[in-house]
């Protein structure tokens, strides 16, 4: 209890502990801000929130800070200290866990800033008033002012430039505790505060920061694993996407850069419908390409022909063909289709490959590729794209295109359903409901004549495409009938615009 | 990087040709002009070995103006030529690097639709099968979605111009400015000649007024003072022209902006855009060239001997009837022995290539996607243009990034003593540090960095030089000798080049009288 008695060159360390919290504080404030606008979006609106939420704490803060360690100030600024190092240094880790975990990210996020805030606005009065001492007014409002905004002008060329880049953002805010944690330790040596529990306090803090330090890693991945409902049995980063299998029960989820591919409880009316719809349309068909699909699910499909004779599946990346091919339970889901000797599997950019290969050698196509979220995907939905399909398929065959949700997403299932028409195919729009994605669109196209499913040609055993289920799905109810569409271009991808907006309206409401 | 193109030119100055080091993984060097030969045009001529051959047309240089040149003799049956060039490749401006992962551009990357007057671009898009009849376009070619996206305030937006957090005024402004450019657009003078056209030639003289004084000058007199638009309107002037506002003629300024109508074509901005960039079209130009084309061949002398031309090369002596002059107009003090200086200036280069064995996944952060031009408000350099853009339909594979860096805020000698004094690492740290602000993980997606210097990678529209008498007199023939240059526009654009490059060449035909189809006009 020696608080009296003052180190010399104190003075000194305070002006530095002021700096000091001025940086960790506003780092705190952008990481806040970085996060929301990552997980958020609309970086305007999370900043201009954010810095209100700190900037009010902080005004709080100062106010509250009147009645604030009247008795040991030394003291009172060494817990406080240690408080913004415990709840600043753990806020990026527990927003993330927030986000993935809990419906109340905003909340947390809001919560956190202001306990932030108000802690940061207790502080500046606090150091003042036991500067107070060894300064005049004015030197020393002067002093703490300057080094405050000074402090904030570092972080935030630090932050950016430095922070963000080479440490992300768990990893900087558990070091800005670490500097809390030692701006306390340092306060509490000068002015000898030889108090048992508070060098406990600060162990214990600082204990915590570098072990979560150490976790930052196995947090980031925790944190991820939270956005998948069911628990990831396989996850893996090819040059090409990221992909995350989930096991739950009999229930295998894949999920291609966080976006759900398949789910094998439904996945057999997506792909009957993908695949019998055009293969019902050619009189034994002998070849068969697929485009995209690297599951294996609609290869799986096809082989249920006995007229077929040589299936070519064209798909980007060979990490996921291996992986269907030769992993335990995925191969099961696909029933070795990518091992069966009619199959030919070909690792290739289709938009490539479509341009370079010109033989008619194919009797049905089957067009599979992730939904049309950028420019790069989106060129596969394009004029171009769907022209340069024609010189492949023989004369009587059938094409059959994913075109993402005609419910959730109508305009752009029907600009799609629009440029494939425009690229001079006959088309047939269907669609049906899949369970884990809901209702879901394709079109089906041929050249000469309008293609003509027959459900003679089906082949034995499927789940779930018969006499009374094909006729329907080329019925669209009012709120998914034909919207009047521009076509997609190369030069002008309307379509990645529309799909942006249609989804982004799904996601808001 | 919109509406650059860099054109013939990089004989120039002896550019070290340093090698790589290894470090952490990254190859790379410094390629460029044919130094070594370079060296020796200061040198007084030396006695050359072989005996000398007779031929009825030189043309030197092995730029788009000497390729377009060669192109239109061929064209009317003259086939008795050589083009001389002194890299190991024809194209100028126009030449690519190739990598397994893709071709990419050394300079030139884009041509843009084809005005109406620019008949010689239209004529040779026709025989690539790019143009059918006056309308029909291979789409493919024409630069994909998303064009461009500029990053600012740490975030990627569509476009160019920076909107994130732009002011009203800013925006008001930037309307202004649009509005100012359609009513040039759309102005004709008394005879019906645009106020800006493309080829150049066909614009009213009426303008010229507008060459007196700087781009920098005339915006302020229409009170534009927002940075952002200033920025806006000087990357124009540097990515055409590698010159700063204030190095920038008004007419060049305004001709850039109001000069690409569309040719009648919808929508008005199209492009086409290759892997390779122009060279592209180089290879349409060179491919019936065959042994006309002496590469490594440093024109050294051309003189008037008798009735004949005598054009000497460090290692061999060609007399012809005819010469195309088809190399930059600064050296033809050296080469011709005039005594008059024109008053040529050239806006040097630094032009790099990244090869990347992966996109690195900072492609993807906030806000709009990857683009063929990818552009950082107010960075010393122009961004950087992606190789695999036209040809790849996902963001992760291996590609190469050109990235562009013009010298426009230092005088040219200097830049170029800078661009001599630098290493391959004082180079790869520059892009690098430049860089990875948006892209911290660049490095460690890059396997290897190529740098080329281009010492007078294009003239420069300084004020008063366009519509200047020895900018005119320049492109006069003489007796059995043409010339061909885009410098002889005062910018350096593909169309500019080809017209002169036809131009020569009609002007021989016409000496020979063997005048044809004017190709300038139809």
């Amino acid at each position: 209890m020696a608080e009296n008695n003052e180190a010399p060159g104190s003075s000194g360390i305070l002006l530095i502990s002021v700096f000091l919290v001025a940086t960790c504080g506003l780092v705190y404030e952008l990481i806040a801000g970085a996060l929301a606008s990552y997980l958020l979006g609309d970086s305007v609106l999370q900043f201009s929130t954010i810095i209100g939420d700190y900037l009010f704490a902080m005004g709080v803060g100062s106010y509250l800070a009147q009645f604030v360690g009247r008795r040991q100030p030394a003291v009172a600024f060494t817990r406080l200290q240690n408080s913004i190092a415990l709840i600043g240094g753990f806020s990026a880790a527990a927003m993330h866990v927030a986000y993935s975990y809990s419906g109340g990210f905003r909340l947390v996020l809001y919560l956190l800033v202001f306990l932030v805030g108000l802690l940061v606005g207790v502080e500046i009065p606090l150091l003042m008033a036991i500067l107070k001492r060894n300064y005049g007014f004015r030197e020393l409002v002067s002093q703490v002012l300057a080094l405050d905004y000074l402090g904030a002008l570092l972080a935030s060329v630090l932050f950016p430039l430095f922070l963000i880049p080479q440490l992300g953002l768990i990893r900087t805010s558990f070091c800005c505790g670490l500097v809390n944690v030692a701006v306390a330790w340092i306060f509490a040596s000068s002015f000898r505060l030889r108090i048992p529990l508070l060098r406990a306090e600060m162990a214990v803090v600082g204990a915590l920061l570098l072990g979560g330090l150490a976790a930052s890693e196995r947090i980031t991945r925790w944190a991820e694993e939270g956005l998948y409902p069911d628990p990831i049995v396989l996850s893996r980063s090819t040059p090409y996407q990221r992909l995350v299998v989930t096991r739950k029960h009999q229930e295998i989820r894949l999920y291609l850069n966080n976006n759900l591919q398949f789910s094998s409880r439904d996945e057999y009316r997506y792909h009957e419908a993908l695949v019998h719809t055009p293969l019902s349309c050619v009189k034994e068909p002998r070849r068969v390409l697929i485009l995209g699909g690297g599951d294996g699910l609609a290869a799986r499909e096809i082989l249920r022909y006995k007229s077929v004779q040589q299936v070519l599946l064209v798909d980007l990346d060979p990490e996921m063909t291996a992986l269907f091919r030769t992993h335990r339970y995925l191969s099961r889901l696909n029933d070795h289709s990518l091992s069966d000797p009619r199959l030919k599997i070909l690792n290739a950019d289709a938009f490539v490959w479509v341009s370079e290969n010109k033989e008619p050698s194919f009797d049905a196509i089957v067009v599979d590729f992730p939904d049309p979220s950028n420019y790069a995907v989106g060129k596969l939905y394009t004029k171009t794209f769907y022209q340069r399909l024609h010189p492949l398929l023989a004369p009587g065959g059938a094409l059959s295109v994913q075109c993402t949700s005609p419910l959730f997403a109508r305009r752009s299932y029907w600009c799609i359903v629009e440029t494939i028409k425009a690229a001079g195919w006959q088309v047939k729009p269907y669609h049906l409901y899949v369970p884990s994605f809901g209702e879901w669109g394709f079109t089906l196209a041929s050249q000469d004549s309008p293609p003509e499913p027959d459900l003679r040609r089906l082949p034995v055993g499927l789940k779930y495409l018969d006499a009374a289920a094909l006729p329907d799905m080329f019925l669209f109810p009012a709120d998914m009938a034909a919207l009047p569409s521009p076509i997609n271009r190369l030069f002008d991808q309307v379509l990645v615009r529309y799909y942006e907006q249609d989804w982004r309206s799904i996601v808001d409401s | 990087m919109k509406r650059r193109h860099f054109l013939q030119g990089a004989l120039a100055l002896p550019w070290l040709a340093s090698c790589s080091s290894r470090q952490s993984g990254l190859s790379g060097q410094i390629v460029g002009a044919n130094f070594a030969l370079g060296h020796r045009l200061r040198q007084a001529g030396q006695a050359t070995v072989r005996p000398p051959q007779k031929v009825d047309v030189v043309i030197a240089g092995g730029g788009i103006a000497g390729l377009t040149a060669a192109w239109r003799l061929s064209q009317a049956g003259v086939d008795d030529f050589v083009m001389l060039e002194l890299e190991e490749d024809a194209g100028g401006n126009s030449r690519a690097a190739r990598y397994p992962a893709s071709p990419a551009p050394w300079a030139a990357h884009y041509l843009p639709v084809p005005t109406r007057e620019s008949t010689v671009v239209r004529r040779l898009l026709r025989e690539m099968g790019l143009l059918r009849g006056s309308n029909l376009f291979e789409e493919g070619q024409l630069c994909h979605a998303n064009e461009e996206r500029v990053y600012v305030l740490g975030r990627w937006e569509e476009g160019l111009f920076p909107k994130a957090g732009a002011s009203s005024d800013d925006f008001r402004q930037l309307r202004q400015f649009e509005d100012h450019i359609q009513k040039w657009q759309k102005w004709r003078d008394r005879r019906g000649r645009k106020a800006f056209a493309i080829p150049m030639a066909f614009s009213s003289p009426e303008l010229r007024y507008l060459d007196q004084i700087s781009m920098a000058e005339y915006m302020a007199r229409q009170h534009w003072n927002s940075p952002r638009l200033l920025w806006y309107v000087e990357y124009g002037c540097r990515d055409d022209y590698g010159c700063s506002l204030q190095n920038t003629s008004a007419w060049a300024g305004l001709h850039y902006f109001a000069s690409r109508d569309g040719g009648g074509f919808e929508p008005k901005d199209l492009q086409f855009v290759w892997p390779e960039g122009n060279h592209r079209l180089v290879q349409h130009l060179e491919r019936d060239l065959g042994q006309r084309l002496h590469t490594a061949q440093l024109v050294m002398r051309i003189s008037r001997q008798g009735d004949l031309w005598e054009v000497q090369t460090q290692n061999q002596t060609w007399r012809a009837r005819q010469v195309i002059y088809a190399l930059p107009t600064f050296l033809r003090p050296y080469l011709l022995q005039e005594q008059a200086r024109p008053q040529f200036t050239y806006a040097p280069w630094t032009v790099c290539n990244l090869v990347l064995d992966r996109l690195p996944p900072s492609v993807t952060r906030e806000g709009a996607g990857l683009s063929w031009d990818n552009v950082l408000y107010d960075s010393p350099g122009l961004g950087y243009v992606v190789a695999t853009h036209q040809t790849q339909s996902h963001l992760q594979g291996p590609s190469v990034w050109t990235y562009y860096r013009p010298w426009s805020e230092l005088e040219p000698a200097l830049a170029r003593q800078q661009m001599l004094d630098s290493d391959w690492e004082g180079v790869c740290r520059q892009v690098f540090s430049e860089l990875s602000p948006v892209h911290p993980d660049l490095r460690e997606a890059c396997r290897q960095l190529d740098v080329m210097h281009l010492g007078h990678a294009m003239v420069r529209p300084l004020p008063g030089f366009i519509w200047s008498q020895q900018r005119q007199a320049a492109a006069q023939p003489g007796k059995g000798i043409y010339f061909a240059h885009s410098d002889l526009s005062g910018f350096s654009i593909f169309e500019e080049a080809s017209y002169h490059g036809v131009r020569a060449a009609q002007e021989a035909l016409s000496d020979l009288g063997k005048a044809g189809a004017d190709f300038l006009r139809e």
